[in-house]
């Protein structure tokens, strides 16, 4: 009985030890793996530091400038390039057009209700306030080829 | 051991055994010899005891002391960052620098130092000779004599590109190792370099907004090794936006290059916070080269110089005048010869009526003779107490650690309240009569300009209510109408209802107002009806271009286009709306007052 409960003491402290020296070698292992990361985590920041820096030294101000200047035919926004949405004209009405397919296809438009002008999307947007980026000046170039001059971005819409 | 010991060792000490001779003998002696050595006699014990506390004691206290020593002395600081730049972390890490709309201004990145450790190499000559084959830029010299010292510790060169490092790395000379370092950099080159400041090789402060980081604890911190990474270390925030910042610097060199002007500087100050929203000075300088940036000739023209801020200072005068009830907006002015005699000083009209004008006249017309007559009306003590009250007297202090004394007369007698009063004898920073523009244009509140972003909210916790809302709004009137009529038209850009004020001083050359070196300023505020925006230019004696003024190269023909410019530049980037409609009623108080042209100011 005592020799059996020798045995299993010197098996629970075979046990025990043997787990204390994996769990020490596990821990070992994960404080490595703890620190790899870490300095992996830091070699990324830092990466991402000389990125950023690259990113804003590739997009300051000045450089772009002179990109657009020797690149592009754009123009800073003045009070020239601002309009209303009211000063647009209108959408041109172009009748029902899966109508005219079908005539072009040869086939006969039967039950297709009367034509109704949907409001186009700009009208639909809210129009109290006017948008101060140049892409309505661009919008009301391609409406008329003339160029726009300050007055002419402010005719009445005659059209609607 | 026990006090048996002795009775012990004494029974098992072997009798000699007779016969054999010397030798047994000698053993015997030897072994009893022995034996005594290691027995603990009582009597003797005492002493051996207190000898062996005595020993002990000593290495403690030596230890000890020596650890108190350690810490109160530290040590010198050659040695320290020596010791520092062992540990690998050889500079200061900082704080990211973002514009308002988290731009990077300036940031940290990693770069590599070579260092040498002159004990250590043994052979220094071809040390010298390796290295400066690798980086020619080094003066051998130099190198020579730094390796030649007896120092532990020298720099060979301070960041380095990683090629370089790889080619030194191959020499493979003992004694030559790198460290990490951390550069700043400025990404956007001199875009708000007055603002930013710069940090110098170890990563320390030297001005601008990077001082004042430094001031606010950062090198503590550092100094005491708790920063590691940069992550550790909320970025700052400033009210600086980079793309109005860029657009004032554009168009500031461009009048600079147009009127052939010494200097000129522009800022935009957000009237409702106090925030700076962009501040340029030129020239300037690039912050990731600072070598000439401490130079007299560079220095932040809004904060640092004081000047005379000509009749712009008529806004103050005007805005004392009404606040102080003695004078309201229909009150007359007598201007008739042009001429105030005081005492043996002539004041002269610049643009004269020469008739009695109202007192939106006296502004639209920058009448010389109606201001000083409105500030002898208030009297030298009110005067004095209002320039106060509106800042102007006392250094302005913001977050840039530079800043400047305004210059006072020393005695302040009635003939200097008249020249005070259109602008002249009375010095000070631009930035502080934008400040006091602002705070009339706000309704009356005056608030210490910022470099760092805030909202509205916590600008009006600190703001200082100065003036009354009803001369607010009569100073805005006539800010307005000076745009229509005035001579603040040049900078009447449409849609955004712009108000604003030319001020041109004679330069002061060796005790004389010189009338050809002109330092001209403007100042507009946008929209008028309900200012949000106060945008500044100030140039250095700018030439006429005769072709657009012919001759004239007063305010409004310089400053006045150069504000202008900005404006419809900038009011898109900033997103003030453009008022297709002109404003409702601005003015309700001046047209039931009946003010000189209150119906007039739309004027578009």
């Amino acid at each position: 009985m005592i020799r059996l409960l020798h045995l299993a003491a010197i098996a629970g402290l075979i046990a025990s030890a043997i787990y204390a020296y994996s769990i020490k070698y596990d821990t070992l292992y994960q404080a490595e793996q703890v620190a790899k990361l870490k300095t992996r985590l830091r070699k990324e920041r830092e990466a991402v530091a000389v990125l950023r820096a690259e990113w804003q030294l590739l997009t300051r101000p000045d450089r772009l400038q002179a990109a657009v200047d020797k690149y592009l035919t754009l123009e800073p926004v003045g009070t020239v390039h601002l309009g209303r949405l009211a000063d647009l004209p209108a959408r041109p009405d172009r009748g029902d057009e899966i109508a005219r397919k079908l005539e072009a296809l040869g086939l006969t438009a039967t039950a297709t209700p009367a034509a109704r002008d949907k409001p186009g999307p700009t009208t639909s947007r809210p129009a109290e306030e006017p948008r101060t980026t140049g892409s309505t000046a661009a919008r009301a170039t391609s409406a008329r080829p003339t160029p726009v001059r300050p007055a002419s971005t402010r005719t009445p819409t005659a059209t609607r | 051991m026990s006090q048996a010991a002795p009775d012990d060792a004494r029974d098992d000490a072997p009798a000699p055994v007779p016969g054999q001779a010397a030798r047994p003998a000698l053993l015997a002696t030897l072994r009893t010899g022995a034996r005594a050595m290691f027995r603990l006699s009582v009597e003797r014990s005492a002493a051996r005891v207190g000898l062996v506390t005595l020993v002990f004691g000593a290495v403690f206290a030596t230890l000890m002391g020596r650890l108190v020593v350690m810490a109160s002395f530290p040590d010198d600081p050659v040695t320290a960052s020596a010791r520092r730049a062992e540990a690998g972390g050889t500079t200061q890490i900082r704080p990211d620098i973002l514009d308002r709309n988290g731009e990077i201004l300036a940031t940290d990145i990693r770069t590599v130092s070579i260092f040498a450790e002159p004990k250590n190499i043994y052979d220094k000559d071809e040390a010298v000779e390796l290295l400066t084959a690798v980086l020619p830029e080094i003066n051998a010299r130099d190198l020579r004599e730094k390796l030649s010292s007896k120092k532990g510790f020298v720099w060979v060169k301070r960041e380095i590109t990683p090629k370089q490092q790889a080619e030194v790395h191959r020499l493979g000379i003992p004694g030559v190792g790198f460290l990490p370092d951390h550069k700043r950099v400025y990404p956007n080159g001199t875009a708000a370099a007055h603002v930013l400041g710069f940090a110098n090789l170890d990563n320390v402060g030297i001005a601008g907004i990077e001082k004042y980081i430094d001031k606010t604890g950062l090198k503590d911190l550092n100094s005491l090794g708790f920063i590691e990474k940069a992550a550790d270390l909320a970025p700052v925030q400033l009210s600086i936006d980079l793309r109005a910042q860029h657009a004032v610097r554009d168009e500031l060199a461009w009048g600079l290059e147009h009127y052939r002007a010494k200097a000129a500087a522009g800022l935009i100050l957000d009237v409702t916070t106090g925030e700076v929203i962009a501040l340029a000075s030129l020239p300037d300088f690039d912050p990731n080269d600072p070598a000439d940036a401490l130079s007299p000739d560079r220095i932040n023209r809004m904060n640092v110089g004081v000047y005379e801020m000509g009749s712009t200072f008529k806004a103050m005068t005007l805005a004392m005048a009404l606040d102080s009830g003695k004078y309201s907006v229909n009150s007359t002015f007598d201007t008739r010869g042009g001429v105030l005699n005081w005492g043996r000083q002539k004041i002269h009209e610049y643009h004269g009526t020469n008739r009695v004008i109202t007192m939106p006249e006296v502004f639209t017309h920058s009448s010389n003779i109606g201001s000083a007559k409105m500030a002898l009306g208030i009297g030298v003590t009110g005067h004095k107490a209002f320039l106060r009250k509106m800042g102007l007297l006392d250094r302005l202090r913001t977050e840039l650690p530079e800043s400047a004394e305004p210059i006072i007369p020393p005695r302040w007698t009635e003939i200097n309240t008249i020249t005070i009063a259109f602008g002249h004898g009375l010095a000070v920073a631009p930035l502080q009569a934008s400040a006091a523009v602002a705070a009339i244009a706000n309704g009356g509140f005056l608030m210490t300009p910022t470099f760092l972003k805030r909202g509205e909210a916590e600008a009006r916790e600190k703001a200082v209510p100065v003036l009354s809302p009803q001369t607010s709004e009569a100073m805005r009137f006539i800010m307005r109408l000076n745009a229509v009529e005035g001579s603040a038209k040049k900078a009447a850009i449409p849609y955004y209802f712009v108000g604003g004020k030319t001020g041109t001083a004679e330069k002061v050359i060796r005790g004389r107002y010189v009338k050809n070196r002109l330092f001209t300023t403007f100042m507009a505020a946008a929209p008028m009806d309900k200012p949000k925006y106060l945008f500044v230019t100030i140039m250095d004696e700018p030439q006429a271009v005769a072709a657009e003024s012919g001759g004239y190269a007063t305010a409004a023909w310089n400053s006045g286009v150069v504000t202008g410019r900005v404006i419809a530049r900038v009011a898109p980037i900033l997103g003030l709306p453009p008022q297709f409609d002109p404003p409702v009623r601005p003015f309700p108080l001046m047209v039931k007052l009946g003010a000189y042209h209150a119906n007039q100011v739309d004027g578009r």
